[in-house]
């Protein structure tokens, strides 16, 4: 049973395979350029052939590769959350493409400067920072240690377990790429309590520590409090890993891994895919045994909705489906102030709601940018209320505020 | 399938409606051992009591307030008839009710709605209109069989616990009679056992504000420990003033109420010391027995002030804990 201090009690723990199986996609992908408003520059013509790992576009000055082979059918759209995406719509050919030297370095990094290099080269994303790993490198050089983030952190992302397990050798590699490049001595996996995987680690790699996150807080929390003490940067497997194949294999990220679960499937399990590829050729992957109500991107707690036509972006790390259609009807407040008292960093969203509401959201009264968005006040609310939705819009438009001034 | 639901998916189950019938469930009990001890006449009262407020908040619904939550003003007639000893005229908790829903629904707006308990107004409103009614106990034996709907007249009296305490004597109850509220006081008020086993209901459901409580009870306790009004030893004065004047009833069913306690534990247990040392100031130095609904209703005044104050203080640790940066 998953506990966090005084919010949220998962009876059910994720009874879920933690092999990743690598999958072939039949049907077209949108291969993610970049978000609606930056810049990109196409590098191939409408109706051009292109190969998987070919450099398709720059945006942001990152490469994008392409991550299947076909046919280059233009530019399109999609709502993810609420960002809208631009993404290269690639008719997917089928044809199986060995895995090649795409990227022009040569060497293993073993300096800052050229980990810098292959972060950039190589496109990676890392799904804790929501960022490429080039935009954050500056946080890198200042760090004591790094934290793996593998813990199953059911019910918000479940797929750096997965990773971590199924891809050991190749994680702990990337791992150590990363800590020699930077000079960085120590190394730390968190994963969950009482995880087998845990001791297993623990026994086998005397020279890295084990640490295991505790159910009182969201496992997030748990790493970003041990990153804070210990002055580490917070990275996952799948990072760790697309690292060790950019720097060996020279392979581009062009790959996700996306843990796929809820009610509504069978055998909830981690699978390898092509970044862009729909979500709805995605579940048919799956076995559903109801049928479908909600599809969530990134976990039931602070995930957004999509549907079967939305794109796999290098952002998703987990989907949800759920049987359950049925809207959870949001009441008013009833200023029994559970949302306050599970707040793991001690905010008091219930009084966002009121100061937001009697005074306008432009007046900053509390430091609600600490909020984790962890989800746990609008878990525990009985009126429904989506009260970390609500600190996002406060913040978002108190930051607007302050820019105006 | 639908994409504007937000965040999160999943709740824990609670709704608003179970958190009023919590309370609801737990008066039940009460409300049979009244019946069994006084007769029917106490489902009479509970009745009048529930359907008069119910009336009231339908009444202000259409005169334009906010909707109707008929269940919360049920409980609150039958919370506020459990306080009245079972002399009082059957109709006497139904005009109580309906002035609380009145006061607190109709003439009351926004945030001075959450100032006042609405059992707390009531009671106020009985004991100043109807002083002698309020405070005339029956003796009891345990089983009585009250007249169903008439007036009862020329009952023996006794003196409630809080009486005896005024005037410094000692209350002439057995702590066995305690238990199984066999003395004079409040209809619901007075079997500390069942009230005790209903505590153990809350707290695994999580519907009071159990801080207020503890704390109150413990100020209460330390007070009478340290100040004996009759001369009996420590334990048994701690006893007398905790079962005096409904005063675990009160701290149990009324000041932990959710909506109106403070919202943080720090202010809670701010909110039920200051409870706790207005009743024994008013206690030591006032002439009325019933000190704790007034110390509820002043204490609930600085209930916005203490949040207020907790508020600010988690800020300032939540900004030492800033994990983002
Ligand atoms: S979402 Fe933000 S305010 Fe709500 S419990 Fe989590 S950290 Fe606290
Ligand atoms: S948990 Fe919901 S109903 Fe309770 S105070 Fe917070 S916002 Fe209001």
């Amino acid at each position: 049973m998953r506990l966090f201090s005084k919010g949220i009690k998962l009876h059910k723990d994720l009874d879920i395979d933690f092999s990743v199986s690598t999958q072939n996609v039949s049907g077209d992908v949108y291969t993610f350029l970049c978000y609606a408003g930056q810049e990109y520059e196409l590098l191939i013509k409408e109706g051009s052939r292109v190969e998987k790992y070919t450099k398709i576009a720059v945006a942001d000055g990152i490469p994008i590769y392409a991550s299947v082979t076909g046919e280059f059918c233009g530019v399109c759209t999609f709502e993810s959350g609420d960002v809208t995406v631009i993404a290269a719509h690639i008719k997917n050919s089928g044809e199986y493409t060995p895995p090649f030297s795409a990227l022009s370095h040569t060497d293993i990094p073993s300096s800052p400067a050229e980990l810098l290099d292959l972060f950039k080269n190589a496109a990676i994303i890392d799904t804790f920072n929501k960022d490429y790993l080039c935009n954050t490198f500056g946080k890198y050089l200042t760090c004591d240690s790094l934290l793996l983030f593998a813990v199953d952190d059911n019910p918000y992302v479940v797929t750096s377990c997965a990773v971590m397990c199924d891809f050991e050798e190749e994680v702990l590699e990337g791992l150590s790429i990363i800590t020699r490049s930077l000079k960085i001595k120590n190394a730390v996996i968190m994963m969950q309590k009482n995880f087998k995987t845990a001791q297993f680690f623990k026994k086998r790699y005397a020279d890295i520590k084990v640490m295991r996150a505790t159910d009182k807080y969201p496992a997030r929390l748990n790493a970003l409090i041990y990153a804070k003490k210990n002055n580490s940067l917070i990275i996952t497997p799948e990072t760790c890993r697309a690292v060790y194949r950019a720097a060996v294999f020279k392979e581009p990220c062009v790959t996700k891994t996306v843990t796929v679960w809820g009610d509504a499937i069978q055998k909830p399990a981690a699978a390898q895919i092509p970044i862009g590829t729909t979500c709805g050729e995605l579940l048919d992957m799956f076995e559903s045994h109801t049928q479908i109500g909600k599809i969530v991107a990134n976990g039931v707690m602070n995930g957004y909705l999509i549907m079967p036509n939305d794109i796999i972006t290098p952002f998703i790390d987990s989907i949800t489906v759920m049987s359950d259609c049925a809207k959870m009807q949001q009441k008013g407040c009833i200023t029994c102030g559970r949302c306050t008292a599970v707040c793991p960093v001690g905010l008091a969203p219930y009084y966002v709601l009121r100061r937001a509401a009697r005074e306008g959201s432009s007046k900053a009264y509390f430091n609600f940018d600490l909020c984790l968005k962890c989800g746990c006040c609008s878990y525990v609310c009985p009126a429904n209320i989506p009260l970390d939705t609500y600190i996002k819009l406060y913040n978002d438009e108190r930051s607007k505020a302050d820019a105006q001034k | 399938m639908h994409r504007n639901k937000l965040a999160p998916y999943i709740n824990s189950g609670e709704t608003v409606a179970q958190l009023r019938l919590d309370l609801l469930f737990a008066l039940l009990p009460l409300i049979i051992i009244a019946t069994v001890q006084n007769g029917l006449r106490v489902l009479v009262m509970c009745a009048l009591a529930a359907a008069a407020s119910d009336i009231t908040e339908l009444l202000s619904h259409l005169v334009g307030h906010k909707k109707p939550d008929l269940l919360r003003a049920a409980t609150l007639g039958l919370c506020l008839t459990m306080l009245c000893p079972i002399t009082v005229p059957v109709w006497l908790p139904a005009a109580g009710s309906a002035f609380a829903v009145l006061f607190v629904r109709v003439i009351l707006v926004g945030d001075f709605r959450t100032l006042f308990m609405h059992p707390a107004i009531g009671w106020l409103f009985m004991i100043t209109v109807w002083p002698s009614y309020m405070m005339t106990y029956p003796k009891t034996s345990g089983f009585n069989a009250f007249p169903v709907f008439a007036d009862v007249r020329g009952f023996e009296r006794a003196w409630s616990i809080g009486q005896y305490l005024q005037f410094g004597q000692k209350p002439q109850t057995r702590m066995l009679d305690i238990l199984f509220g066999r003395y004079a006081g409040g209809l619901g008020t007075t079997c500390i056992f069942a009230i005790l086993a209903i505590t153990v209901f809350f707290l695994i459901r999580k519907s009071i504000a159990w801080h207020v409580s503890l704390s109150m009870m413990a100020t209460v306790s330390i007070f009478a420990l340290f100040i004996n009004r009759a001369g009996v030893s420590p334990a048994y004065s701690v006893v007398f003033e905790l079962c005096a004047a409904n005063l675990i009833y009160v701290a149990i069913f009324i000041a932990s109420d959710l909506v109106n306690a403070p919202k943080l534990p720090v202010a809670r247990v701010l909110f039920g010391v200051l409870i706790g040392v207005f009743t024994m100031l008013l206690r030591y130095f006032g002439m009325f027995e019933y000190c704790v609904l007034i110390a509820l209703i002043f204490a609930n005044l600085f209930s916005g002030a203490m949040d207020r104050i907790a508020v600010a203080f988690r800020s300032r640790r939540a900004k030492h804990f800033n994990l983002q940066s």
